[in-house]
């Protein structure tokens, strides 16, 4: 322990005194004038990472990942063997269930900015259980295909296709999933303020795209042919 | 307790500094291995007949009853080669390596935008490594595709001893790979976004940082493909999905139908990927090579501008020209011409590099140092290696030359040792920052010139095997009457390739001694311009951080005092004495 206390000691000494001459220096040449305007001058300023690139940054690799599929998909779609599978009903419930989180989850986010965190902590829990509830239709989805016999299996290319999108984006849709029980966690202790909402806006922006995600899939597998 | 500190100092560091050390490491531990396994191949190649009596005892699996190594085995390292090479030495030297040390540095920030995920994508690209490697150690052994990995032969698990579980770890391993790099790309564009200081305007960056953002935005495109590319051929092996698996195909006696996938669809979504990969190795080189360059000419970079333009246009135009490499898969003649004149167009932006480049050295004053000298080789071999490209971009020629020698020659010389040498060069030229001492210039000097003619000695031969029609991937050619003329020239490569491997252990001999050994340099030895030779070397855990004050290349400005300014000096005070 002792060495250490050294060693931090005498970096101390080495940089503080380095950073004093450096400043003298600066201060020296501007002259004592205005010194808030020499300040602005000589130290650069801090400058914060913004959330919400990164979410854009996230985002425009997963449109690559899933464009690439759908690419496939598209191609397929021209061959022999390609038999549309029907649609499980629960699919249509999972669709709705998603929309409306989507705006269940606006109606949180201008609650926190309108500082009404009782009703933003309300919101926030109807979204998430949304969430859960999609994951389960899909889940259901996926039982109904099976109960009629219908796998992943090479034989339909489409019930493959079925199989590997909805999967696909229920696993990046669980990203989503864990930031919204973060915020809802963040909501439970009230750690969120109007000006703190940087989590809630990456999270909601993160979830409005999932929903997009899946209405384009959903015409994708069920509309478009 | 000591032991956890330490840990967390040089093992987990989020410090960005040590996260490109560990990145360099990788690399170099990554080109070794690669290189013997290219070292085994040659020797295979050339002496198919002679009895290996050690190898045969550590690998017996690798060898037949009467002792000579099978032409699987020369396969699974020609695949491990080049998946090395590609992925481990050339994405990981230029960018992650050099880009994490010094992108921060450059721009003058205290440290990346998301200092963990820097070290989350390190942990990750080690992992896969690991995977990587374990190919070796499974039943069957590593894959032996290649690294291009076409099916059906990699989408059928029995097709050979390698396809099986092999196979399955190169996928895995190349997936892990990509959502490292991936991470490691959004961290780069945000840490140039957010975090330049005051000052640092877009065109004040070096070119090293052009490199590293327009290489970073081609990842962020790229890597998404090859991931999703490499699930589907992961389910098509594991799950019985068909994505890239066609009907009508005879396997284990019994004729699949009832399929219908596509094997072209792989190469598109392959080289989809595979071609902005290239400009993925060599995006960074060329920053540094500019860079370098105007350093030791003590002259501005020749058009910056134009510079920075053609390393986006190339970026750009690298996500378009893909289908070249499918010419001969019988994608339609009128696609090939469109691919083809686009893959023409390339040569406009490299021009504009290279003519200034020429123009950043013309009349200036000249210092050959040891980085200097690299960078010129890589100019040298950039040519060379570009002029095979012009060749090979013509649909009618690289139906010919395309299964040939001629192209193993061709992406040697422009996309490996091109930017390897540009690695050698950043190396020597970023030592004294990194250590506080210099590499050895004398011996950096032999080795150069040794490595310069033993990459041409060993690549450009290969064009004329090409041209003569020898095929590439072939374990032998002793069996074809029409090749054995060519046995000597492959006899002169392969000994070229020894000496050129061996003069490698003087590069490695010097990095290590001069790490302990090497002459002490003061700061900013090389007198150049940019902001990492601000902060002391070796860098405190901190980075210095000052106000930017003029553009990154202020060499020799007429009527000045002196001959350089660093980017922190202000303007009008002391930059211009007479005008």
């Amino acid at each position: 322990m002792t060495s250490v206390d050294i060693k931090e000691k005498s970096n101390d000494v080495t940089t503080g005194g380095g950073g004093n001459n450096n400043l003298d220096n600066f201060r020296g040449g501007g002259g004592g004038g205005d010194d808030s305007n020499d300040k602005n001058k000589t130290q650069p300023k801090e400058k914060k990472s913004s959330p919400m690139l990164f979410l854009l940054f996230a985002i425009i690799p997963i449109i690559m990942f899933f464009g690439a599929i759908i690419f496939v998909y598209i191609v397929r779609e021209m061959g022999k063997a390609w038999k549309p599978i029907s649609m499980p009903s629960a699919v249509v419930s999972s669709t709705l269930v998603l929309i409306i989180s989507s705006f269940t989850l606006e109606i949180a986010r201008s609650a926190l900015k309108n500082k009404l965190l009782e009703k933003f902590k309300r919101w926030v829990m109807i979204s998430t259980v949304l969430g859960i509830a999609f994951f389960t239709s899909q889940l259901v989805a996926w039982k109904q295909l099976m109960a009629k016999g219908v796998y992943m299996e090479a034989t339909n290319p489409h019930a493959t296709f079925f199989y590997i999108l909805t999967g696909v984006h229920a696993l990046h849709l669980l990203g989503g999933l864990l930031g919204l029980s973060y915020i809802l966690l963040g909501a439970i202790y009230y750690r969120f303020t109007a000006e703190k909402r940087a989590a809630v806006d990456v999270a909601t922006g993160y979830w409005h795209f999932m929903d997009v995600l899946w209405i384009v899939l959903f015409v994708l597998l069920f509309v478009w042919k | 307790m000591r032991r956890i500190i330490c840990l967390r100092k040089y093992l987990f560091s989020q410090d960005h500094k040590i996260i490109g050390l560990q990145y360099y490491l990788l690399a170099l531990l990554a080109v070794f291995v690669s290189i013997t396994f290219s070292v085994i191949m040659r020797l295979r190649l050339t002496w198919p007949s002679d009895v290996w009596f050690i190898m045969s005892k550590l690998l017996p699996t690798a060898f037949n009853e009467t002792g000579q190594m099978t032409p699987e085995f020369y396969l699974s390292l020609m695949t491990m080669h080049g998946t090395i090479m590609v992925f481990f030495v050339l994405t990981l030297a230029p960018q992650a390596a050099f880009g994490n040390y010094f992108l921060p540095l450059q721009i003058g920030a205290k440290e990346m935008a998301y200092p963990k995920l820097g070290l989350i994508s390190f942990w990750l690209t080690f992992l896969s490594f690991c995977v990587l490697l374990s190919a070796f150690f499974v039943t069957g052994g590593a894959p032996l595709t290649g690294w291009t990995a076409y099916p059906p032969l990699s989408s059928i698990v029995s097709s050979q001893p390698g396809q099986a579980r092999g196979m399955d770890l190169w996928l895995v391993s190349l997936s892990i790979f990509s959502l490292a790099t991936i991470l490691n790309s959004i961290n780069f564009l945000i840490t140039v976004i957010t975090k330049r200081t005051t000052g640092m305007s877009l065109m004040r960056l070096p070119l090293t940082c052009w490199g590293w953002l327009a290489t970073a935005m081609v990842s962020l495109l790229a890597f998404p493909v090859l991931l999703a590319a490499g699930l589907l051929l992961l389910f098509d092996r594991t799950l019985g999905t068909a994505f890239f698996l066609p009907s009508g195909l005879l396997i284990d006696g019994k004729v699949i139908s009832l399929t219908d996938g596509l094997p072209l669809l792989w190469q598109h979504l392959f080289w989809f990927f595979g071609h902005p990969e290239v400009y993925i190795a060599i995006l960074p080189a060329m920053g540094f090579v500019s860079h370098f360059l105007a350093t030791f000419s003590r002259k501005p970079v020749f058009g910056y501008r134009s510079m920075v333009f053609a390393t986006l246009a190339i970026a750009l135009l690298g996500f378009l020209v893909w289908g070249h490499h499918m010419f001969i898969a019988g994608i339609s003649p009128y696609l090939s011409m469109t691919f083809s004149l686009l893959t023409l167009t390339i040569a406009v932006p490299s021009a504009i590099k290279t003519l200034n480049w020429f123009g950043t050295i013309w009349g200036g004053k000249i210092q050959l140092t040891t980085p200097m000298l690299y960078s010129l080789g890589f100019i040298s071999l950039f040519i060379t290696g570009g002029l095979g490209g012009i060749f090979l971009g013509q649909s009618s020629l690289d139906i010919y030359l395309h299964d040939t020698y001629f192209v193993v020659g061709h992406f040697h010389l422009i996309m490996g040792s091109s930017a390897i040498f540009a690695i050698f060069a950043a190396t020597a030229f970023w030592f004294p920052q990194i250590v506080g001492r210099q590499m050895n210039e004398d011996l950096g000097k032999v080795h150069f010139f040794i490595t310069f003619l033993g990459v041409y000695a060993i690549f450009l031969p290969m064009h004329f095997l090409g041209i003569a029609g020898n095929p590439r991937r072939y374990a032998e050619i002793s069996e074809f009457l029409y090749l054995n003329e060519l046995q000597p020239l492959h006899k002169f490569i392969t000994i070229a390739m020894l000496v050129t491997v061996n003069v490698q252990l003087l590069f490695l001999i010097n990095l290590i001694t001069s790490i302990f050994a090497g002459k002490k340099v003061k700061e900013n030895p090389w007198k150049a311009t940019t902001l990492e030779w601000t902060s002391s070397s070796p860098p405190s855990k901190d980075n210095a951080t000052t106000i930017v004050y003029r553009g990154a290349y202020d060499f020799s400005l007429p009527g000045a005092n002196k001959d350089y300014f660093m980017q922190t000096e202000d303007l009008p005070n002391n930059s211009l004495d007479n005008s």
